[in-house]
C-alpha cells in the first residue's frame, strides 16, 4: 500500500500531473463551450424563443401538440402578412410614417423572435417528415464529435505514462529501484494499476466535463430521444436513447484511453525515451484514421484509435452508392452484425492489451535481473 | 562551420529510431497512395479503366478534328445500336468491356473535350466583362478596383487550352495530404530534441564553454535542421511522384496548369510539370518554417517531450487557422506556414490583397511573409541560445551543471 501511495504522490504532486488534469478539464470545458457557441447561429431573443418552444413541445409529436404548433405557425404567419401589408401601405402612402412606426413597434416583439421561431418551425417540419420526436439537437450534436480524436486527452494520457513510468527509465532511477525489495517485487503491477485506473477515470472525467458544460451553458433535454434524431446518426437503425448511447460511447472511449496508455507503456519499455514514446503513440492514434479516412475499417483496426472513435459503431450502415453496388459488404451490414463486429474488435483489443501488459512486465523484470 | 553543420546533420541521422520511423512511414505512405487509388490498378473497375485508358491514348495530345469526329461518331453509333437493340459489331467487342461501358467512356471523353472548348469561350467572356469593369471602375474613380481588373486582364488574357490530357489525375496527386502529415510528424520527432536534447543530456553547458558553442553552433543547428527537412521533403515528394505516376499513369506535364478542372481560375501561367516542381519547393519552404518554429520552441523549453507536444498542438492550431477566412484572419494567415504546405489550395483561386492601394497576389505575399518569418525565427533561435549561454555563465557555467572546477 505504501508503494502505491508513494507512486501516486510522485505522479500527482512531484511531477505536477494534478496541474495537467486541471488544465485538461478547463480546456475541455472551454472547447465544448466554444463549439456550442459556434454551432448555434441564433442569439438574444431569437434563441430564447427557440428554446422556449422546443422545450415546451419536445418529445413525441402528439395530435394535441400538432394542433397547438399549427395554430402558432398560423399566428406567426399572420404577423408576416401584417408586416407585408404595412410595407405595402407605406409604399403607397396610405399611412403616415408615424403610424407605420407605431404599428411596427407593436409587433417588434414578434419580428425579433421571428428567426428563432423559423428555426423551431424547421425542426418541427423535419421531425414530422422523418417521423422522429421533436428534439433540441444543438448541444447534443456538439457532444458527438464524430471521427475527431481529442488531442488534449491523448497528450495528457501520454504525459501520465511518461511521468509515472518512462521518467524513471530516462533518469536511471529504475536501477536504484531494482536494488530495493519492493522495486523487484510488485512495483510494475502497481504502476500498471495506477495507469489503468487513472486513464480510465481521466477519460470519463473528460466526457463528464463536456456533458456538464453542455448542460449548464446551453441546457440538455430529451434524454430518451432515439439517436437517429441527431446529425451524426441520421440513418442509424439503432433504437437506443441518446443518453444511453452517450454513456456507452463514453465507456468505450475510456477503454480506448486505457488502451492508449498501455500502448504508450509498451512503447516506453521498448524505446526508453519520452519523445519516441509520444511519437509512436501519436502515430498509432492518428495514422489509422487518416489511412482509412473514407472507410469504416478505421473503427475496427485493433489499435486505440478505433475505440477513441467509437461513435462509428452506432453510425448508419447505408451509404447510397455502396448499397447500389452491393459489393462493399462492410457498409451494408445490419446493425446487429455491426454491433457484433464492434464487440469482436473490442475483444481483440483486450487480448492485445493483455499481450502489452505481459510484454511490459516481461521487459521490466528482465531489466531488474 | 562546414564541419559543424556536417556533424549536426550526422547527429540527426545517427538516431536509429528516426531512420526506422522514416522508413516505416515511407512504406505506409506508399501503401496509402496505392490503397486510395487502387481502382486504377485492380478492383471491380479494372476492365472499364483499361478500356478508358486505351481510348484516352488514342485521343490525348493536341486536339484536332479527326480525333473529335472519331470520338463523336463512335459515341453516336454505339448509342444508336444500344437504344435500337441491334447487334453490336465486333470492332466494339475488342475493347474488353461491355458496350454500355464503352458508350459511357466515349461520352466521358467527349464531355471533357467539351469542357476544354467551353474554357476557351469562358476566358473570352471574362475578358470582355473585365473590360467593362475597368471602364466602370474608372468612371467611379476607384483606382484600386481599376488596378485589380487590370491585373485580372494581364493574368487571364491569351489563355487557351489546345491539347487534351486527363489532367484531373494530377489534381489527385497535388491534393494528396497524407505525406505532408507524415513529414510534419517526422519533423516534430527529429527537431524537438535539437536544443532541448542537449539540455536533457547535460551537454548544453559544455557547448557554452567552447569557442564555437554559441552563435556558430546555433547557425550550424539551424542549417542542419534545414538540410534534414529538405532531404525528408525530397524523399517523400519523390516517393509520392513515383507512386502516383505508376498508379495513375500521369500524363500531360506540358499542358498549362489551368487545364485541370480544379485550377481553372489559378493565376499561374506555367505548365503542370513546372507547377509540380514549384509546389514541392513551396511546400519545402513551409516545412522549413515549421521546423524553425519547433527549433525555437526547443531552444526555449527544456524537455523534448514538451516541445513535441507543444509543436503538435501548435501545428493543429495553424491548420485550424488556415481553414478559416475573414478580413482579419486573411492578414494573419499570410504568415501561416500551413498555407505553404497546402500549396494546391493557395494557387487554386485568384486572390489579391490590398497593400497600400496596390493589389498583390496572396501567394506572393504569403511566400514573402513566410520567408521573413523564417529569418526572424532563425534570429530568435540564435538570440535565445546566446541569452541562455550568458545566463549559464552568470550562474557559474560548468560548475552549475555539476562539473568540478
Amino acid at each position: 500500500m505504501q508503494v502505491l501511495k508513494a507512486e501516486l504522490h510522485k505522479l500527482f504532486i512531484k511531477r505536477f500531473f494534478l496541474i495537467a488534469v486541471v488544465v485538461l478539464i478547463i480546456v475541455e470545458g472551454l472547447t465544448t463551450f466554444s463549439a456550442i457557441r459556434k454551432s448555434i447561429v441564433l442569439d438574444g431573443p431569437s434563441l430564447q424563443v427557440y428554446k422556449t418552444y422546443i422545450n415546451k413541445y419536445s418529445g413525441e409529436i402528439t395530435d394535441e401538440k400538432k394542433t397547438e404548433i399549427d395554430s402558432l405557425i398560423s399566428s406567426y404567419q399572420s404577423v408576416f402578412d401584417e408586416i407585408e401589408k404595412l410595407n405595402e401601405d407605406y409604399a403607397k402612402d396610405n399611412i403616415s410614417i408615424e403610424d407605420y412606426n407605431e404599428q411596427i413597434e407593436k409587433i417588434s416583439g414578434y419580428t425579433d423572435a421571428m428567426e428563432g421561431f423559423n428555426a423551431f418551425e424547421r425542426a418541427y417540419n423535419t421531425a414530422l417528415s422523418t417521423d422522429n420526436p421533436l428534439v433540441d439537437v444543438n448541444a447534443w450534436n456538439c457532444l458527438f464529435t464524430g471521427d475527431s480524436i481529442d488531442i488534449f486527452l491523448i497528450l495528457v494520457l501520454i504525459l501520465l505514462v511518461i511521468s509515472l513510468v518512462i521518467h524513471d527509465e530516462e533518469t536511471g532511477i529504475n536501477v536504484l529501484k531494482f536494488s530495493t525489495k519492493n522495486g523487484k517485487k510488485d512495483i510494475y503491477f502497481k504502476q500498471l494499476f495506477i495507469v489503468i485506473i487513472t486513464s480510465f477515470l481521466l477519460s470519463i472525467l473528460v466526457s463528464l466535463t463536456k456533458f456538464l458544460t453542455a448542460k449548464f451553458t446551453y441546457g440538455l433535454n430529451c434524454y430518451d430521444a432515439p439517436i437517429r434524431c441527431f446529425e451524426a446518426f441520421t440513418f442509424s437503425s439503432s433504437e437506443a436513447g441518446v443518453m444511453k448511447t452517450l454513456i456507452v460511447i463514453s465507456l468505450l472511449k475510456a477503454a480506448g484511453g486505457v488502451m492508449l496508455s498501455l500502448v504508450a507503456m509498451a512503447m516506453g519499455c521498448l524505446t526508453r525515451t519520452s519523445l519516441y514514446t509520444a511519437f509512436g503513440t501519436i502515430c498509432s492514434v492518428y495514422l489509422p484514421g487518416y489511412i482509412f479516412m473514407e472507410s469504416k475499417l478505421k473503427y475496427f483496426v485493433p489499435l486505440p484509435s478505433s475505440l477513441l472513435m467509437s461513435e462509428g459503431y452506432f453510425k448508419p450502415e447505408i451509404i447510397g452508392e455502396t448499397i447500389a453496388s452491393g459489393e462493399d459488404y462492410l457498409f451494408v451490414m445490419n446493425s446487429k452484425v455491426y454491433f457484433e463486429l464492434g464487440i469482436f474488435t473490442f475483444l481483440i483489443l483486450m487480448v492485445f492489451a493483455g499481450l502489452i501488459v505481459f510484454t511490459y512486465i516481461k521487459l521490466a523484470r528482465r531489466k531488474s535481473i | 562551420m562546414k564541419e559543424l553543420i556536417g556533424f549536426e546533420i550526422k547527429k540527426l541521422l545517427r538516431q536509429k529510431l528516426i531512420i526506422y520511423s522514416v522508413i516505416a512511414l515511407l512504406a505506409l505512405n506508399i501503401f496509402n497512395i496505392v490503397q486510395d487509388n487502387h481502382q486504377y490498378l485492380w478492383g471491380r473497375d479494372v476492365s472499364y479503366n483499361k478500356a478508358s485508358y486505351e481510348v484516352y491514348k488514342k485521343v490525348s495530345g493536341r486536339l484536332d478534328k479527326d480525333k473529335i469526329s472519331w470520338l463523336s461518331e463512335n459515341q453516336q453509333n454505339l448509342s444508336y445500336l444500344i437504344s435500337a437493340n441491334l447487334k453490336i459489331p465486333d470492332e466494339y467487342k475488342n475493347w474488353g468491356c461491355t458496350h454500355h461501358e464503352l458508350s459511357q467512356i466515349f461520352t466521358e471523353h467527349l464531355s471533357e473535350i467539351e469542357r476544354i472548348y467551353s474554357y476557351n469561350s469562358y476566358i473570352k467572356d471574362l475578358m470582355s466583362k473585365n473590360g467593362d469593369s475597368i471602364e466602370a471602375s474608372k468612371n467611379a474613380g476607384n483606382n484600386y478596383l481599376v488596378k485589380v481588373n487590370e491585373k485580372i486582364a494581364s493574368t487571364y488574357e491569351n489563355r487557351e487550352i489546345s491539347a487534351y490530357y486527363d489532367t484531373d489525375r494530377f489534381s489527385a496527386y497535388l491534393d494528396y495530404g497524407f505525406s505532408s502529415f507524415v513529414v510534419l510528424l517526422i519533423i516534430l520527432l527529429a527537431v524537438s530534441s535539437v536544443f532541448s536534447g542537449e539540455n536533457e543530456s547535460g551537454m548544453k553547458e559544455l557547448h557554452y564553454s567552447t569557442k564555437k558553442g554559441r552563435t556558430e553552433l546555433s547557425i550550424a543547428k539551424i542549417a542542419a535542421v534545414s538540410v534534414f527537412i529538405t532531404f525528408i521533403c525530397l524523399l517523400f515528394s519523390f516517393s509520392d511522384f513515383v507512386t502516383f505516376k505508376t498508379v495513375l499513369r500521369l500524363q500531360g506535364y506540358s499542358a498549362p496548369v489551368y487545364s485541370m478542372s480544379a485550377y481553372t481560375d489559378t493565376p499561374l501561367q506555367i505548365s503542370i510539370g513546372a507547377f509540380v516542381i514549384t509546389a514541392e519547393l513551396v511546400k519545402m519552404i513551409g516545412f522549413i518554417f515549421i521546423g524553425l518554429i519547433i527549433c525555437f520552441m526547443s531552444s526555449v523549453m527544456k524537455k523534448s517531450f514538451i516541445v513535441f507536444s507543444a509543436g503538435l498542438v501548435f501545428s493543429i492550431g495553424l491548420m485550424l487557422l488556415s481553414a478559416y477566412s475573414n478580413m482579419y484572419l486573411d492578414y494573419v494567415n499570410l504568415i501561416n506556414p500551413i498555407n505553404l504546405i497546402t500549396v494546391s489550395v493557395m494557387f487554386k483561386q485568384f486572390k489579391v490583397i490590398n497593400i497600400m492601394g496596390y493589389p498583390v497576389f496572396n501567394h506572393t505575399l504569403t511566400l514573402c511573409c513566410c520567408l521573413f518569418g523564417m529569418l526572424s525565427f532563425a534570429m530568435f533561435i540564435i538570440a535565445t541560445n546566446n541569452k541562455n549561454s550568458r545566463k549559464t555563465k552568470k550562474k557559474g557555467g560548468l560548475i552549475s551543471a555539476g562539473f568540478k572546477s
